[in-house]
């Protein structure tokens, strides 16, 4: 095996190893922070929903502009996966599907 | 009243197999999506043994790019895990009594399945806590395996006939669902929307997830309940 044929497996960079271990502690504090710190947040108070609503807003701010940009075939594969999962298709199962429709798209459209 | 035994490690993990055979296949492909872009095999896996929190290991895939750009990686993070900390917040009567270690221990582990899990047994009455570490470690697990052959596999595979640049958005579709918890949500909703795209539109970077994230989540937190 050459160098080129290992790279993807072994390859090891630092500023990635630095990423890594950031992400790692900022979620040990999200996991750990509550049971520290929540008895000091009123229960019901702007703090509380503040934190309530941020999962949801960033999880939007993601998706968002993607499908803003997306072709009508990702977005109509997006909408069925939003449908499947909400009638309460197993997640995997919506996913697969989306997917599956877009490739099999591009596979006879394209 | 609050316990911690090695039966309830064992209880734990067997509530859990069948979600943690779900998210092996998750892992699978997160595995499979880090490789597309550029991760090498063992930036992936540490990072599922490490991190493991699928929502944010996806989130930031679209920021793996040269160079890294840490601060926004830290801050998105940090935004798609806060959900954790009202699930910590809520576990905090039955681990106060415990040994703090064993909170420390147990915390790594926790995830939005097996809180849910946990959550279900102490309101069944359940008073052992370790059901919490035993069914986030068997997670654990099906997560690192799962990703490590997804990478391996994503080898053969090619990404774009296979439609992996919809697999990302699709995750976060099915994500919605969990989150929705009703009408109150769909003006912070629209209000990330549409300041994530303005972002993406005026703002250099990748700036957009935070700049969304902000704006729709303090409108969240300005609305008050009805």
């Amino acid at each position: 095996m050459n160098a080129d044929s290992i790279a993807p497996y072994l390859a090891f960079d630092w500023t990635a190893m630095i990423a890594i271990l950031l992400m790692g502690a900022v979620t040990y504090f999200t996991r750990i922070g509550g049971f520290l710190m929540m008895r000091w947040v009123p229960e019901g108070g702007f703090v509380s929903r503040w934190l309530a609503a941020i999962p949801g807003a960033v999880l939007v701010a993601i998706l968002a502009p993607t499908v803003w940009h997306a072709g009508w075939l990702e977005r109509a594969a997006l909408v069925a996966v939003a449908a499947l999962s909400l009638l309460g298709a197993n997640p995997l199962v919506a996913v697969a599907v989306g997917t599956g429709t877009v490739a099999a798209g591009r596979a006879l459209l394209f | 009243m609050a316990t911690f035994t090695s039966s309830g490690m064992r209880t734990g993990a067997v509530l859990i197999w069948p979600i943690a055979v779900s998210g092996f296949f998750f892992a699978v492909a997160v595995g499979v999506i880090g490789r597309n872009v550029g991760m090498s095999w063992i930036e992936a896996v540490t990072m599922s043994g490490v991190v493991f929190a699928g929502a944010s290991q996806v989130a930031i895939i679209d920021l793996w790019q040269d160079p890294l750009p840490l601060l926004i990686i830290a801050i998105t993070t940090l935004g798609i895990n806060s959900r954790m900390l009202l699930m910590g917040a809520s576990l905090r009567e039955w681990f106060a009594p415990l040994p703090r270690r064993l909170t420390w221990l147990s915390f790594f582990f926790l995830t939005d399945a097996n809180w849910a899990v946990a959550i279900a047994e102490r309101r069944k009455g359940s008073t052992d806590a370790g059901i919490l570490l035993g069914s986030g470690i068997a997670l654990w697990f099906s997560w690192v395996f799962g990703t490590g052959l997804g990478h391996a596999l994503g080898a053969a595979l090619d990404p774009k006939a296979l439609a992996f640049d919809v697999l990302l958005p699709a995750f976060f579709v099915i994500m919605i669902k969990p989150i929705w918890t009703g009408r109150k949500q769909i003006l912070p909703w629209a209000v990330a929307a549409a300041g994530a795209i303005l972002a993406n539109e005026f703002v250099p970077g990748e700036a957009h997830v935070v700049i969304g994230g902000i704006a729709g989540s303090l409108v969240g937190g300005l609305l008050r309940e009805r």
